[in-house]
């Protein structure tokens, strides 16, 4: 591993490229290879294909999780055959964890990943604030500076306002959402034509937690996630995933300073 | 060993995802969990705590693919074509059509590639632990994905096409 990707300078290896496409890059070659990519027009088209395949294929793993009811959840500690080890082992398990596993397999039906919780929440959120013409948000861009100290303060993290001048989308605001009963972010944002991008950020219990940055549809939103030391992110809005993963990158990047 | 247990449980989301991009077909990729779930039990003690549990029970699970694989191949029992790409149910038209085809041309890779790439796919462990999981050196496992997804690009019409329109920018 470590002759693979230990390289913080020098020319970008095809290993990065995979690893860049799989979110396993090192965030200090991110920018090198970001440079590389837009250089390189042949290898972003390697890349964005890479993902495009990636991307079917977690939505075929998350609709498993997503779709299943919690009895056959729970039926899976049960024994099917009569063999007798199966019986043994599956016995054990039951007595090891008593009859609460019934519940805690339901349980994990129903909350399926925190990188899935927060795309429901992103998408929640769009569907919610999107068209709202006359309040969609609480604090305007004007008071950029205060909505970034007033989230700071009540999510417990620093907020940054991140900027996507540069890739048409001018800031609208931010407001305060409930998530889980905690305090969590929102902020929109909005191109030439109107299109409003939404940044969604909320603090994730386990203070470990990380994620790594992907991209799904849910109804008629692009999502894209990712959870990095603690603090849960989506970027979502009526985009494909081309559009909106250059924004949930320079977001990304802008709240890593 | 009760928290063992409980982590044990705990990763059963893992698992199915994992089983679901495996096998083709719901029951199957259930079958496999519930096996793996049995076979991890069986060998709990042979767990070390200080490895990762869940590499120890991708590993796990791909094995008993393995095993099954052979089986089958053994038996020459034959996949009907309605187990051969089965998308969940997803919202749209767009996204099932979309998915099938990229699973259809998955499950004609080679499968030593085909292992790598699903594995890889399903984002649950970094390239060293998925290297562990099936066994195999780090550098073989990049090598093999990059083979896996330029044929991929190649059986999905991808090359030299719309190098216009999907470029990331």
């Amino acid at each position: 591993m470590a002759g693979t990707f230990a390289s913080q300078t020098g020319p970008v290896t095809q290993d990065e490229l995979h690893a860049y496409a799989d979110d396993l890059l090192p965030v200090g070659r991110i920018a090198a290879v970001e440079t590389h990519l837009r250089d390189h027009p042949a290898d972003a088209q390697r890349v964005a294909d890479w993902r495009f395949i990636n991307a079917a294929l977690l939505r075929h793993a998350d609709a498993a999780v997503m779709e299943t009811s919690p009895f056959a959840m729970a039926d899976m500690l049960e024994p099917r055959s009569e063999g007798r080890w199966r019986a043994i082992a599956a016995s054990a398990l039951w007595l090891g964890i008593g009859i609460g596993a019934g519940a805690l397999g339901q349980q994990l039906a129903f909350r399926p990943d925190a990188a899935m919780r927060v795309a429901q929440e992103t998408q929640g959120a769009y569907a919610v604030f999107s068209p709202e013409v006359l309040h969609p948000v609480e604090v305007g861009a004007d008071e950029a500076d205060h909505l970034s100290d007033w989230l700071g303060k009540r999510l417990g993290r620093p907020i940054p306002i991140p900027s996507l001048n540069d890739l048409g989308f001018a800031l609208v605001g931010g407001r305060l959402m409930v998530a889980d009963g905690a305090p969590a972010a929102m902020m929109m944002y909005e191109n030439a034509s109107g299109g409003r991008l939404l940044l969604y950020v909320a603090g994730n219990s386990d203070p470990d937690a990380t994620s790594p940055m992907t991209f799904r549809r849910l109804e008629d939103s692009g999502i894209v996630t990712w959870i990095r030391d603690g603090t849960a992110y989506g970027v979502g809005g009526s985009f494909s995933e081309t559009e909106l993963m250059p924004a949930a990158q320079s977001i990304r990047a802008q709240f890593a300073v | 060993m009760f928290r063992s247990r409980e982590r044990l449980i705990a990763e059963i989301p893992h698992l199915r995802r994992y089983a679901r991009v495996l096998v083709r077909g719901e029951q199957d990729a259930d079958d496999l969990v519930q096996a793996c779930l049995e076979r991890a039990l069986r060998k709990f003690h042979l767990w070390q705590s200080d490895r990762k549990l869940r590499p120890w029970l991708f590993s796990i699970m791909h094995n008993i693919h393995i095993d099954r694989t052979r089986t089958f191949a053994h038996r020459r029992i034959a996949l009907s074509i309605d187990d051969v790409a089965e998308p969940s149910q997803m919202a749209n038209q767009e996204d099932r059509a979309e998915v099938s085809t990229v699973l259809a041309a998955v499950d004609r890779l080679p499968s030593d590639l085909r292992e790598v790439l699903v594995l890889v796919a399903v984002r649950e462990l970094s390239y060293a632990e998925a290297a562990e999981t099936l066994g195999i050196p780090v550098g073989t496992l990049m090598s093999r994905l990059n083979r896996a997804r330029e044929r991929l690009r190649s059986s999905l019409g991808m090359e030299g096409s719309r190098p216009e329109l999907r470029q990331v920018k």
